[in-house]
């Protein structure tokens, strides 16, 4: 609960436009969509507050009991942590946390999309004929 | 001086010294080619120089960029030196790296040695090296006369891509349409979306075309769309929607294994522009209904269309990347393309819709 985050650049990289943040993993080819409480979360574990922190602010913010916001961060920051997103801030100051429009509690959701990953897929030992020539797989040569 | 520092600094001299053997090979090739053939082109708003090494290429890298061939004055922007083992002699030198780590370093998570970026096989087939610090490309093919589809429709990407996004520009993967004005409208999603049958549909119609695959963002408070590839890939499906295309394709005899090129700037120059205004995102979805249509749709749902499918295709992205895209969609309405079955429909749709928008715009 105490841990301090920061996210996992350069691998994966992120905005947020009209309250709904994307994430891209360069690494792994998922990418990932949240909004409301989640987007809240997200912008204050990428900034540097502890989980307890995060919970506190979003007790004030959404007007919900501690126990739920602590339940919700715990469960976004373990997702956070297991997709690769962030990582351990060893140290550095934590960021100001930019301010959020308030809105009813949800449940937090982190959507998870894989539907891009084939892009990372080319296999240079099946791929590649002696001469160099790449062969992409038959099923990867659509539109 | 720290572990990590001194590790780096011997990984850039590294680079620089593929970079250099590389570059030798060049010269190499050139001269058993009996000479360099150049030629100049003006890609959103930058110089481009792109020197081969005799003339096997040439008809292979340049028609799909023969749209935004130019003549200018002083020096080039970006420098593109391109060669093949295979019409010039000249073997890929060893001192020029490994493969499979140069592959290794394009991946878009991946990063450069000191000024020094390379990939190999993604986005391009051959290998491409480039130097920031002098804005110096590189790229090798084994073979000119079998240069696949993906260079002959879209050439250079990764160099153009590494020098475009340090100097004000950004790949996007999308389709940019528009009206005799000047205004456009950008379509985006990834492949298999719907952008390719959009842009080809409109084009066949007379719609104004600056790209359906890839084109380059010049982003701030009147972003524009830049056209960069005249060119569209055709696989079975586009082939059974438009057979008209099917005898203009550049390489008829390799459909069978590849898709099918259509050199757009050869077949229909007057409908290719070099840059629009986008007006509004569109993301296209193909519904099995008649009638095309468009619905007003949320922002993060076009950002999601946009940036993983253009970041995800690059090699060696940047952060800055994404806000450039962001920083677009913020400014623009977003539509839901809602594709019907019937074709004919959608030119007339994405034409009212770009007059809706200049009604609105003023």
């Amino acid at each position: 609960m105490t841990t301090r985050y920061e996210l996992n650049t350069p691998e994966v990289i992120e905005e947020s436009v009209d309250g709904e943040v994307l994430i891209v993993h360069l690494g792994t080819g998922a990418y990932y969509s949240s909004d409301g409480s989640g987007e809240f979360i997200w912008r204050c574990a990428v900034a540097g507050l502890p989980a307890s922190e995060i919970a506190s602010a979003a007790e004030a913010h959404f007007g919900i009991a501690g126990a739920i916001a602590a339940a919700a961060v715990e469960r976004m920051i373990g997702q956070y942590v297991e997709e690769g997103l962030i990582r351990d801030r060893n140290g550095r100051p934590a960021e100001e946390t930019p301010a959020a429009a308030a809105g009813a509690f949800e449940e937090p959701v982190l959507n998870k999309y894989t539907d891009m990953e084939e892009l990372l897929l080319l296999d240079p030992v099946h791929d590649v004929e002696e001469a160099g020539w790449p062969h992409a797989r038959p099923d990867l040569n659509r539109a | 001086m720290a572990a990590s520092d001194q590790a780096e600094l011997r990984e850039a001299a590294r680079a620089q010294a593929e970079f250099a053997a590389f570059n030798a090979a060049f010269e190499q090739a050139t001269a058993t080619a009996g000479g360099a053939v150049t030629d100049t082109f003006l890609i959103a708003g930058k110089k481009v120089l792109i020197e081969f090494a005799g003339p096997a290429l040439v008809p292979y890298l340049t028609p799909a960029i023969g749209h935004l061939r130019a003549t200018f004055e002083g020096e080039p922007d970006l420098r593109i030196r391109a060669w093949d083992s295979k019409s010039t002699g000249v073997p890929l030198p060893a001192a020029a790296g490994d493969l499979e780590e140069h592959q290794q370093r394009g991946m878009p998570g991946s990063w450069g040695r000191g000024t020094v970026l390379s990939a190999y096989l993604r986005p391009d087939p051959g290998l491409s090296i480039f130097d920031f610090e002098t804005s110096e490309g590189v790229y090798w093919l084994p073979d000119a006369v079998r240069t696949p589809y993906e260079d002959r429709s879209g050439p250079f990407r990764g160099i153009l891509n590494w020098y475009m996004s340090r100097n004000g520009r950004q790949f996007i993967h999308g389709a940019a349409i528009g009206d005799d004005h000047g205004d456009g409208l950008l379509v985006v999603g990834k492949s298999g979306s719907g952008k390719s049958t959009t842009a080809l549909t409109c084009l066949l119609a007379g719609v104004k075309y600056a790209g359906d695959d890839y084109c380059l963002l010049e982003p701030g408070s009147h972003p524009r769309v830049h056209s960069l590839y005249a060119s569209a890939k055709l696989h079975g499906d586009h082939l059974k929607r438009f057979p008209e295309l099917e005898p203009k394709l550049a390489n008829p005899h390799r459909i069978e294994i590849e898709k099918g090129v259509l050199l757009l700037g050869e077949h229909f120059p007057d409908r290719i522009v070099r840059e629009l205004v986008p007006r509004a995102i569109a993301v296209p979805r193909v519904t099995g209904e008649p009638e095309t249509r468009v619905v007003p749709v949320g922002r993060p749902r076009a950002l999601a269309a946009l940036a993983p499918s253009s970041l995800l295709q690059l090699a060696s992205t940047r952060e800055e990347s994404m806000r450039m895209m962001a920083d677009l969609i913020r400014q623009l309405p977003a539509y839901e393309l809602q594709l019907g079955t019937d074709l004919q429909q959608i030119p007339d749709v994405i034409r009212g819709l770009l007059a809706c928008l200049a009604d609105r715009d003023g």
